[in-house]
């Protein structure tokens, strides 16, 4: 297996593979930081300009992409409040409130490195660990999945700060916003008002942009009015993060690795679930979790680890089973068809160096999205340096067009402006968004695959307290809640 | 500052009402812009897999460029719905596949196979009915007779809600399976292979792998012949059903289009369907091609109305 | 704090109305599911939802010193004068609706450059290149996405 990957490295090293790696993460990073370009949609967008290329060639550019445009997504979220992605979303909790607290490249920093560690992780989890890991996935099935959607819908309660009921009112409307749509078992149209552009149900995309995006340049113009805010950007914000702290976030990042790679590795369940299963963790595990929210490194390590960790995951029901893990994993298989290859079980046999070049590029992509994150940080936060009223313009536009791309729908448009009305006012009444984005995630996760088991059950309930890996992730959730509450009671008690 | 907003909503509608009247073009000359194909299923999938190779293929013989925009929703009513109200101009022309047929029946669209000008017929794929190597189905009639002996208790990983495959085998044999509604084939596949479930049916393309690799058991195809690459798997025809089912995509442009424009493109696809990158493409990814001009592609799909119309009733009590 | 939250309340309660009596309405499909239906879930939601409104209504604010942070100043409800301050999202928003709908029409790099300029002017940008960015912008965005990334943003009559 060392020989292989050593053929791999010589592989990726070569005159015309390097270069492009470098090229594939640059742009990644770029659509991912980009509102709604997410990772699937570059990697989607490239494809067809791999039917031409070699398999390697074609397959490692495609994983640039996937790798850069995962950890791309922090970076907009951190610095503008606008995560492009879900599996953003959870990175905004933190590292926006430690860019106010003007420690922006400490933020970045970190976000770099520990996407870097949780990729760099998962990868040699893919490598060595694969076939235990599908194992392990193959034993989801619908009460599974439900339990682990449950389990997901609890870490409301941790993202909560402040107000544990209105988080609680946050995450019921998204779940009311993921009903939106056929339902998944009957196809009947359930709130769809008559209009063909609900029928599959909101677009998680353009609701996230105007949640966050938008409703964030709305508060910004507010602020325009007063006196002039604090310089978000001096010499000092680009400091990064000292070897002290870097020591200090280690183990979450590399807890988070290696959830995320778990996570990745059950079909259906991505980056955005690890981002916020591995935040709440590191919260519920820290000696401080009150201190969660108002800016702490470990709630960037946290999801950055996480969500990057997921890269590695989702490829091993790919590489092993044939099936893809998430949507991007989804047109990898397209592009291993394109070539020819057949994934699934006989694709180590049969196409051996392909795999290990895959698997040592994806080594080196981590490594040159750590280097391009690192020397990025005092570009990237030149942002913070451009007038306030044109970032505002940036980020309207950016959004408008965002979420137009994922579906090149007008509707689409019109759904981001109405929910950035609907974030803007929350805000104002303070009721935390992240609920509201998990419950979209996990929501239909949770209805459909309830349903599922039922049917599977034939009418009983008993797969609450008959399948092991459920009841686990049933008492996970009643022990996320409570000790969520936990927190909440010594915080107001102090 | 309000006088500035109301005079731009002004030019606004000015410009929207010009353009409104100048939309009645003369059309000679085709094409001379870029073309839009609509797939309405998401990137990724089997149907924007098929979309994106014949895109590739047909912009040499159009000479401009085809781009793919994907309009997902409503198991593809949205992308149809859009392509079929488009512009009769030709440059924005549609992937259609079975679900004009079967959402219109079960009243989830507006739209029907007659609201487009059909161009042609380029894939069909037939279904496949699978299980675990561990299975004791060895044949389509054990699964059949297990199932008459416990009518609903067999349970079946159906790629989408309502699968048709499975309601053509129930509606002619009379037993029942028990539906467990998966999102694709994708998630159907896995529950098979982990034991969750007895059974899928869905195309060879989406499970070749998986075959080849010795974790699903292919036993009987739902073809009027054998497969070129399963040659051991027997139809159900052998089998003594005479049971034929399939997904099918082909290219439309809206009802409406200038026939000049539709001759156009008709010759476009019929030699992009001979394309040897298309067909070297369809054959990697165990795609059938199924290749039918516009006329046979009316009758053929008139005759699968017929079909899912009679499963439709059959549902309807 | 305290009429905020009972404005809150108030609006959630009626959401889960509304959802609970649009739910009566579902009618079944040719799909038959023996279990929970198609309303199950919405219902269920709805009820949590008329609870925690209920609760909330109820509920006494207490201010923590120890949680206010510079964040909590800014988004609370009763400091400063709602009305002034949503002026501009308020005008924002009728403008991008109106920018959405004319899209279609007007091309994307020009009805772009359009509202761009329109939000400076709200926005009182006394800054002349601030215009000018705003146009450049508009194009560069569309020939990137529609031309690197195959975006197909909409063109108009004359770009």
């Amino acid at each position: 297996m060392l020989a292989l990957l050593l053929d791999g490295f010589r592989v990726v090293f070569s005159v015309s593979i390097f270069p492009l790696i470098v090229m594939a993460v640059a742009g990644g990073i770029v659509i991912g930081s980009l509102p709604g370009l997410t990772a699937t949609m570059g990697v989607a967008v490239l494809l067809p300009f791999t039917f031409g290329m070699e398999s390697t060639a074609a397959l490692v550019m495609l994983v640039g992409v996937y790798i850069g445009g995962i950890y791309g997504g922090s970076i907009a979220a951190i610095l503008l409040r606008t995560p492009g992605t879900p599996a953003a979303a959870a990175t905004v909790m933190d590292g926006h409130e430690l860019v106010l607290k003007g420690e922006a490249g400490k933020a970045l920093s970190v976000s770099a490195v520990s996407s870097f560690i949780g990729g760099f992780i998962s990868t040699i989890m893919l490598i060595t660990l694969s076939p235990m890991l599908a194992r392990f996935a193959l034993r989801f099935s619908a009460p599974e999945y439900f339990g682990l959607a449950v389990f997901g819908l609890t870490i409301i309660a941790s993202v909560s700060a402040r107000n544990l009921i209105k988080g609680f009112l946050g995450g019921l409307f998204g779940l009311l916003i993921a009903t939106v749509g056929l339902d998944p078992v009957t196809s009947y149209p359930r709130f769809t008002f008559g209009t063909i552009n609900l029928l599959q149900g909101f677009n998680i995309i353009p609701v996230l942009i105007g949640l966050f995006a938008i409703s964030e340049a709305f508060v910004q113009m507010e602020t325009l009015r007063q006196a002039h805010s604090k310089v978000l950007s001096d010499a000092s914000t680009r400091r990064l993060m000292s070897i002290r702290e870097f020591i200090r976030v280690l183990p979450t990042a590399i807890k988070s690795g290696i959830m995320g790679t778990f996570i990745g590795s059950i079909p259906g369940a991505g980056a955005d679930i690890a981002a916020f299963v591995t935040y709440n963790e590191a919260r519920r595990s820290s000696k401080t979790p009150e201190k969660f929210g108002q800016g702490v490194l470990e709630g960037v390590a946290a999801p950055e680890a996480g969500n990057n960790g997921v890269t590695g995951g989702a490829l091993v029901p790919l590489l092993t089973l044939g099936v893809p893990g998430d949507a991007v994993a989804a047109v990898l298989l397209g592009a291993l068809i394109i070539q020819g290859l057949a994934p699934g079980p006989l694709l180590f046999a049969r196409s051996a160096p392909l795999v290990y070049g895959l698997f040592a590029s994806m080594l080196v992509a981590n490594v040159v999205m750590l280097f391009l994150g690192i020397v990025g940080i005092r570009f990237y936060t030149r942002v913070l340096q451009v007038p306030k009223r044109l970032i505002i313009g940036i980020i309207v536009f950016l959004s408008m067009v965002g979420a137009f791309a994922m579906n090149n729908s007008i509707f689409d448009i019109h759904v981001a402006i109405g929910f950035g009305v609907i974030g803007y006012l929350m805000r104002k009444v303070d009721i935390p968004l992240s609920p509201i984005v998990l419950a979209i995630i996990l929501g239909p996760m949770a209805e459909s695959n309830l349903r599922r088991a039922i049917q599977m059950y034939q009418g009983s309930w008993s797969f609450l307290y008959t399948r092991p890996i459920t009841i686990a992730f049933l008492a996970l959730a009643v022990f996320s809640l409570v000790t969520a509450v936990g927190v909440k009671r010594r915080k107001s008690s102090n | 500052m309000k006088r500035l907003v109301s005079v731009l909503a002004g030019v606004f509608l000015v410009t929207a009402l010009l353009h409104a009247g100048g939309a009645a073009e003369d059309e000679v000359e085709y094409p001379t812009d870029d073309i839009s194909l609509i797939v309405p299923f998401a990137a990724g999938g089997g149907t924007d897999a098929v979309g994106r190779a014949l895109a590739n293929a047909v912009e040499n013989y159009l000479e401009v460029p085809v781009t793919v925009v994907n309009r997902t929703g409503g198991s593809g009513a949205v992308g149809m719905t859009e392509g079929a109200t488009a512009r009769t101009d030709g440059y924005t022309i549609t992937m259609i596949t079975r679900e004009i047929v079967s959402l219109p029946l079960m009243g989830l669209a507006d739209i029907t196979a007659d609201d487009f000008e059909l161009v042609r017929l380029v894939n069909m794929d037939p279904a496949l009915v699978a299980v675990r190597p561990d299975s004791p189905y060895e044949t389509i009639h054990d699964l059949l007779d297990d199932a008459r002996d416990n009518p609903g208790d067999i349970s079946f990983a159906s790629t989408a809600a309502p699968n048709f495959y499975i309601l053509t085998i129930e509606n002619d044999q009379g037993v029942s399976f028990n539906h467990i509604a998966y999102d694709g084939a994708a998630e159907a596949i896995p529950s098979v292979i982990g034991g969750h479930t007895d059974f899928t049916i869905a195309n060879p393309g989406e499970m070749i792998g998986q075959i080849e690799g010795g974790e699903l058991r292919p036993i009987a195809v739902m073809a009027e012949e054998r497969l070129e690459g399963l040659p051991d798997v027997p139809t159900f025809m052998e089998e003594g059903l005479d049971l034929v089912s399939g997904t099918w995509r082909g290219i439309a442009v809206p009802q409406g289009t200038p026939v000049e424009v539709r001759e156009v493109l008709e010759e476009a696809f019929a030699n992009a369907v001979d394309d040897p990158s298309f067909i070297d493409f369809m054959e990697n990814a165990q795609l059938g091609i199924h290749n039918l001009g516009a006329d046979e592609f009316r009758t053929f799909i008139d005759n699968d109305i017929e079909v899912i119309r009679s499963i439709v009733d059959e549902m309807d009590f | 704090m305290k009429r905020t939250n009972r404005v809150v309340a108030v609006v959630f309660a009626l959401l889960s109305i509304g959802v609970l009596y649009v739910t009566t309405t579902f009618r079944a499909t040719l799909i038959i599911d023996a279990y929970l239906g198609a309303g199950f879930f919405p219902r269920a939601i709805a009820v949590l939802m008329l609870v925690f409104a209920v609760v909330l209504w109820f509920m006494e604010p207490r201010v923590r010193p120890e949680t206010l942070t510079a964040n909590d100043s800014e988004s609370d409800g009763e400091k400063y004068s709602l009305l002034t301050d949503m002026r501009a999202p308020l005008i924002t928003t009728i403008l991008l609706i109106v920018y959405a709908s004319a899209l279609p029409y007007l091309g994307f790099p020009f009805a772009t450059s359009l509202s761009f300029i329109a939000l400076l002017a709200l926005l009182q940008s006394r800054v002349w290149w601030h215009y000018l960015f705003a146009i450049a912008f508009s194009v560069v965005l569309f020939y990137v996405f529609y031309d690197l990334f195959r975006v197909r943003l909409p063109r108009g009559v004359l770009f």
